[in-house]
């Protein structure tokens, strides 16, 4: 018989017991977490309206969850009542004169919560179901007002720029004033003496202008007389041709200029002559030239090749050393000094 | 063809009625079952043997895989929206409260319902059922109590395996991967946990467990005469487990949300 089925009863019950331990692990893990076992203090709160107050919403106290609200209800005056309770771990917190907000983030994104403001005193906390006053209602407007509870400055981001749009606003207000005041020649600082400047040079810049223009209107009444005669070509060549013209004249001269230009020529054509000659010597000795260049690079290189080869001959590496006189071993008794 | 619809209709009226006697006859034989301490007390041990403890392998396994799956996606998705903590949210809804439930409803219609209802089958088939009717043996208290207690149990114990499984040790398998805190971890899942979440759980399991057994056992004593009518009845109790498990599970979360 197989194992499980012989002790089936043992598995079973070890079974059954495992899941029911488990569950109830659970169950306690569950009801410390969430505060099962433990005492919340009940209380009361008035607000204007209930939009965005739902059961279920977290009390806060400097980001911390001290609470959360049970029931939201809508009394015979149409303000709203909450009812709240906090944790006896935060209940010291619940003194006299202290308040609640409901905190919106306006772009409507995130969770919203009601902030808890402690009052300042300093005696015994509020007896449970006492009624905390919200700042939707006079007397929280009261207590703040008096200084009775301390509200530390919102630290959101949404709130910071809405609390600098004024500032920002109030400064664009300035600057628009000062351009105008400078667009109208109203300001005295430095800037508003440059536009004045500036409106002055472009004055007598204007009347210089107008008193160019009449030059500058003869000169281009010239260029329009010059385009016109030059627009008839027929004209120039004619006078070119004229046999009575400079050129006719310049041409006729008994054949002078051309003899000159001859004479140079010809001595041009001497100097050229004597350059090939020359050119077809140096050709003519450049295979010796060239054997006489390669008989030194060869002479150079087997030069190099004796140093290289006397520089590693292991012999005379470093020189000669010199030679130390070495005594002979043997010698007469003559030799010998007494 | 109004004959013929008529019939029907009368019938499957008739099998309906027949089916709900069944089903009451059953609980009303369940009640005094564990007073009594008879020897089907027996069969329900061997049922929970053979439909919880065998199918844990199964049921842990899944769970592990799919509770990791989850963290994995989770841990690496969420962050980037910003919505991090809806990790402990999706664990909890999948499987605490959906896919649990259902898996293990499944893979108990798989192995056990058909069992149940090929067993008693046979029983038909074999005039067992005549004999021990014959002996002044009530074939509800003892054949068919046991079982559906057995199967009801299993199904309640094997959904906290399978939560435990899925929520708890699939975080160990993930840490190879994606290591988060486990201190933090357990506390964010404790946090998130509702008692509702439990609740739910635990009454899925009980109406899954009861939809199995009765359709398993029902089917089973439908079988009349041939051998050849057990694999019929066999489809049919699981078809029958499917949908109404189906049904079952859309009503339950219909009224948790209402």
């Amino acid at each position: 018989m197989k194992f499980h089925i012989r002790f089936a009863e043992q598995v079973v019950g070890f079974f059954v017991l495992l899941a029911l331990l488990a569950v109830a692990g659970l169950l306690i893990l569950m009801g410390i977490n969430q505060r099962w076992f433990s005492k919340d203090y009940h209380f009361t709160s008035r607000f204007e309206s209930g939009n965005n107050l739902s059961n279920g919403m977290p009390i806060k106290l400097k980001g911390f969850k001290i609470g959360a609200v049970d029931a939201v209800t809508l009394l015979e005056d149409n303000t709203v009542m909450i009812d709240f309770h906090i944790f006896d771990t935060y209940y010291s917190k619940v003194s006299q004169n202290s308040v609640l907000e409901l905190a919106v983030n306006p772009l409507g994104i995130g969770s919203s919560g009601l902030l808890f403001y402690p009052g300042k005193s300093q005696g015994p906390p509020l007896p449970e179901n006492s009624m905390i006053p919200s700042l939707d209602m006079e007397e929280g407007k009261r207590l703040v007002a008096q200084s009775l509870v301390s509200i530390p400055k919102g630290s959101d981001a949404v709130s910071d720029i809405l609390v600098s749009i004024g500032p920002t606003i109030d400064s664009l207000n300035t600057l628009l004033v000062s351009i105008d005041d400078l667009v109208h020649g109203k300001n005295t600082a430095p800037l508003g003496s440059l536009i004045r400047e500036t409106d002055t040079i472009a004055a007598n810049v204007r009347e210089m202008s107008d008193g160019a223009v009449a030059p500058v209107g003869s000169i281009l009444d010239n260029v329009e007389t010059l385009t016109e005669s030059l627009k008839d070509t027929t004209g120039i060549a004619t006078r070119l041709l004229n046999p009575q013209g400079s050129v006719a004249k310049l041409l006729n001269d008994n054949e002078e200029l051309y003899k000159m230009m001859s004479n140079i020529l010809h001595s041009l054509a001497s100097s050229a002559e004597e350059i090939r000659t020359l050119l077809a010597f140096a050709n003519e000795k450049q295979p010796q030239i060239s054997t006489l260049l390669d008989q030194t690079i060869d002479a150079i290189n087997q030069g190099e090749d004796v140093l290289t080869g006397l520089k590693n001959n292991p012999l005379l590496r470093g020189g000669i050393p010199k030679t130390t006189a070495q005594p002979t071993t043997f010698g007469g008794l003559r030799d010998r000094e007494f | 063809m109004f004959q013929e619809l008529g019939h029907r209709v009368i019938a499957s009226i008739r099998e309906l009625f027949y089916a709900c006697g069944f089903f009451l006859r059953t609980i009303k034989e369940s009640v005094p079952f564990f007073r009594r301490r008879q020897i089907g007390y027996r069969v329900l041990v061997m049922q929970l043997l053979f439909t919880g403890v065998e199918a844990l392998g199964v049921i842990s396994l899944i769970a592990l895989i799919l509770g990791g799956v989850i963290i994995v996606y989770g841990v690496d998705l969420l962050p980037q929206f910003g919505q991090g903590e809806l990790i402990y949210s999706i664990l909890i809804t999948v499987i605490m409260r959906e896919l649990g439930p259902l898996l293990c409803a499944f893979i108990i219609i798989a192995r056990s319902g058909t069992a149940i209802a090929t067993e008693l089958g046979q029983m038909v088939v074999s005039h067992q059922i005549e004999a021990y009717t014959s002996v002044g043996v009530d074939p509800i208290s003892y054949l068919v109590v046991p079982r559906f207690l057995g199967v009801i149990f299993s199904m309640i114990l094997l959904n906290i395996y399978f939560n435990l499984f899925g929520l708890i040790a699939s975080f160990f398998v993930t840490s190879f991967i994606q290591p988060i805190p486990m201190r933090d971890y357990m506390y964010d899942l404790i946090t998130h946990i509702r008692s509702a979440d439990i609740v739910s759980s635990m009454i899925k399991s009980l109406i899954f467990g009861a939809i199995i057994a009765l359709s398993a056992t029902y089917n089973g004593f439908r079988v009349e005469q041939s051998s050849t009518e057990v694999p019929q009845v066999v489809i049919k109790a699981v078809v029958q487990s499917f949908v109404l498990i189906i049904v079952a599970d859309a009503l339950i979360t219909l009224i948790y949300y209402l």
